[in-house]
């Protein structure tokens, strides 16, 4: 059994044994924090707190579940950095900060926790043995959290090994591979044009089938014309493209 | 509320006494009994712990459904509170005095804004209703 983080040990301590079960107002208001919503000017969500207590409070025109996750993000550093001060700037949220100790990170990951804890997640996932954007649809219907946030966690927890490319217009975004992906498997910065995350991109249309490709469509490597991986792009925003790259070849894993 | 229990003095010693009893028997002798009674103390370990496992689940709910109770409440008396009304200038000036504050204020203070790029008046206005509500300043926006 792998080890739970802070976050799953607060869920199992509070008797969550379903997704259903994380009502993080709730579980915000066990920690002395009262959730409120307004709308905000100038940022997403934040958190005043003072000793013991604290009122976090969340932009009311967001839809759930960016609320949820501001809501868990908040938490995170009520948890974790009580007692400070500082502004979560927007170059400093989610996968482009630079190390695992940067309170916006430390504070992510504690969402993430909380929100998709691996104890309930895991097994989840497993069942719909593929890492794909149908999976991710079922299992943010199931735990009420974005899709992007629900994709990296597919990729770290879920039933095969794999990567999530974030694309737009001017290149590579952020990439995060699962823990089983050798290193030496690392995306190339532009899209090939063979892809058809090219066409999700442009507009062509909101997703693509998961559909086999030359690996070196996507690996700038001398050896990825030996391989195929299965690919899967579905449109994320304004100017986006997801894609989940998975991999034929156990070969390539080794 | 519930009143309070009488306590039957009878009864706790007698249960205090089993308690001694037990606590002063070495664990190889506890076996022992258990397997001379003709029990299994592996099937009764397994027993113990499924009751303890689910009398914690059961009192995490409790915690839980209560803390949502109690929120819903909350939010049920606040409705149509008043925000104090200052100047500009002197929330600017409040906000900025907890800014300075490096001492044991300061370490008491928890603030962080996701995606944050400046606050706007009526955000001003908010989190000086927090403060106020946690205690940090008074209505009249001196801190405490």
């Amino acid at each position: 059994m792998s080890s739970r983080t802070p976050a799953e040990q607060f869920l199992i301590q509070l008797g969550v044994q379903s997704p259903k079960d994380i009502d993080v107002e709730a579980i915000a208001w066990t920690t002395g924090a009262e959730v409120r919503f307004a709308e905000l000017d100038s940022c997403e969500a934040r958190i005043i707190g003072f000793g013991d207590r604290a009122v976090i409070t969340v932009e009311a025109r967001s839809i759930p579940a960016r609320q949820r996750f501001s809501i868990a993000h908040e938490l995170g550093h009520w948890r974790y950095h009580r007692g400070r001060s500082f502004v979560c700037r927007s170059e400093d949220i989610g996968i482009r900060d630079p190390g695992p100790l940067n309170p916006e990170r430390v504070a992510d990951a504690y969402a993430a926790d909380l929100l998709l804890p691996a104890y309930l997640f895991e097994p989840a996932a497993a069942k719909l043995k593929r890492t794909s954007f149908e999976a991710v649809e079922e299992l943010r219907e199931q735990f009420s959290t974005s899709r992007s946030a629900t994709a990296l966690r597919l990729v770290t927890l879920g039933p095969e090994p794999a990567i999530l490319v974030c694309h737009s217009p001017r290149g590579r975004r952020w990439f995060r591979a699962g823990p089983a992906v050798p290193s030496r498997w690392f995306p190339r910065d532009e899209i090939d044009a063979e892809s058809a995350a090219l066409d999700v991109l442009h507009g062509a249309m909101p997703k693509s089938p998961r559909t086999l490709i030359g690996a070196d469509a996507w690996f700038d490597r001398f050896d990825a014309d030996r391989y195929e991986i299965f690919e899967q792009s579905v449109r994320a925003g304004k100017d986006e493209v997801l894609t989940f790259l998975t991999f034929k070849s156990r070969e390539m894993l080794e | 509320m519930t009143g309070k229990t009488m306590r039957q003095p009878d009864l706790f010693s007698v249960s205090d006494a089993f308690a001694s009893d037990m606590m002063t028997l070495s664990d190889e002798r506890l076996l022992e009994e258990v397997r001379e009674d003709g029990q299994d103390p592996q099937s009764i370990a397994r027993e113990m712990r499924a009751l303890i496992t689910a009398a914690s689940l059961e009192h995490g709910r409790s915690r839980l459904l209560a803390a949502r109770q109690a929120l819903d409440r909350t939010r049920q008396a606040r409705s149509g509170e008043n925000v104090v009304q200052l100047p500009l200038d002197r929330k600017q000036q409040i906000l900025s005095q907890f800014a300075a504050n490096d001492g044991q204020l300061r370490s008491r203070l928890t603030m962080a804004a996701r995606q944050g790029v400046g606050a706007s008046e009526r955000e001003i206005d908010d989190i000086l209703r927090d403060l106020r509500e946690l205690g940090a300043i008074d209505d009249d926006g001196n801190i405490r």
